[in-house]
């Protein structure tokens, strides 16, 4: 074995047969949050009223009665525009951080899993009260909310990874909470 | 993973059943909460460390099974979510294969001697 084959082996957890943690996990999932960035704020900006008019090719009216929608402006930022901002995070998380992140950064890591479920969860509630409350349908949502589903599982991979080392690192007796913040360079003496 | 697939065209169905056969506001409304749940849920269970979500679609599929006599819907209403009440039931119970090793997966961190934890010891010697 030589000795970027050793490297290659060592970046993988221990029980696991790739690291989650490589370009090839993560890159998929930073271009999927820059879409879904773009659509988000595109939807933002109609709501804004810095666009006029808004782009749905299957539900004619539908997608400007949501956007527009009580739901919608609930709060005081319209939703698109902190959906937008969601996926911000989940692609400046997916881009911090080298290949061993999974145990040299399990902060980033676990903010990074943990931007991502919440976004999903909150993508499928509007896809529900969509239909129910508003009696209409917006494609550009829809789209949106399938771009952070499909992103869960694939995310929080690593997070499971990080998860099971900071396990390793309480049964050796070092302490959590500075492996969690990577300080003390814990993951040179914990596999 | 097929019976993945097989599971969000359940949730899809469901979904487009109203517009289809033109359901009351109540059964469509029912429809566009329990399809979308299914279709996350199935999307989530795609990936092998997560295959366990699909028990969340086991759970929804026994109350589609006897929501139509809980709600009082009759013909092609329950038709439609018996249909799909057996078929996702039957296709969640499918695990499919699981190729890749995950350190003992979600169990693990509840364990007194994961997998991960045996093969990390090995490797310090």
């Amino acid at each position: 074995m030589n000795l970027s084959q050793m490297d290659k082996k060592e970046q993988i957890p221990p029980a696991w047969d790739y690291n989650p943690s490589s370009w090839g996990q993560r890159m998929p999932l930073i271009v999927i949050a820059i879409i879904g960035f773009f659509i988000a704020l595109y939807m933002g900006l109609f709501q804004l009223e810095v666009l006029d008019s808004v782009w749905d090719p299957f539900f004619g009216d539908g997608s400007r009665k949501i956007l527009t929608s009580s739901v919608s402006e609930a709060l005081p930022v319209p939703d698109a525009i902190l959906g937008a901002f969601g996926y911000l995070v989940d692609a400046v998380t997916g881009v911090i951080g080298g290949v061993h992140r999974w145990k040299k950064m399990p902060w980033i890591v676990v903010v990074f899993g943990v931007a991502i479920g919440p976004l999903g969860m909150i993508s499928i509630l509007l896809v529900i009260l969509q239909p129910v409350l508003i009696g209409a349908w917006c494609t550009l949502c829809l789209v949106t909310a399938v771009l952070s589903v499909v992103m869960i599982s694939p995310a929080v991979d690593e997070m499971l990874a990080s998860l099971q080392y900071l396990q390793r690192v309480k049964r050796s007796g070092h302490s959590v909470w500075k492996a969690f913040w990577g300080k003390d360079n814990i993951h040179l003496l914990v596999k | 993973m097929w019976a993945q697939i097989i599971n969000i065209v359940i949730g899809l169905f469901l979904m487009f059943a109203p517009s289809i056969w033109s359901f009351d506001k109540a059964t469509s409304d029912h429809h566009y909460i329990v399809g979308p749940l299914i279709i996350t849920n199935a999307i989530i269970a795609l990936w092998e460390f997560n295959r366990g979500i699909r028990w969340l679609n086991v759970l929804i599929g026994a109350w589609l099974l006897v929501s139509p006599f809980v709600l009082g819907n009759k013909g092609i209403v329950a038709t439609i979510d018996i249909a799909s009440a057996i078929l996702l039931i039957l296709f969640s119970l499918f695990k499919g294969s699981v190729q890749h090793r995950y350190g003992g997966g979600w169990s693990s961190l509840f364990q007194k001697n994961p997998v991960h934890l045996k093969e990390a010891a090995g490797k310090e010697q």
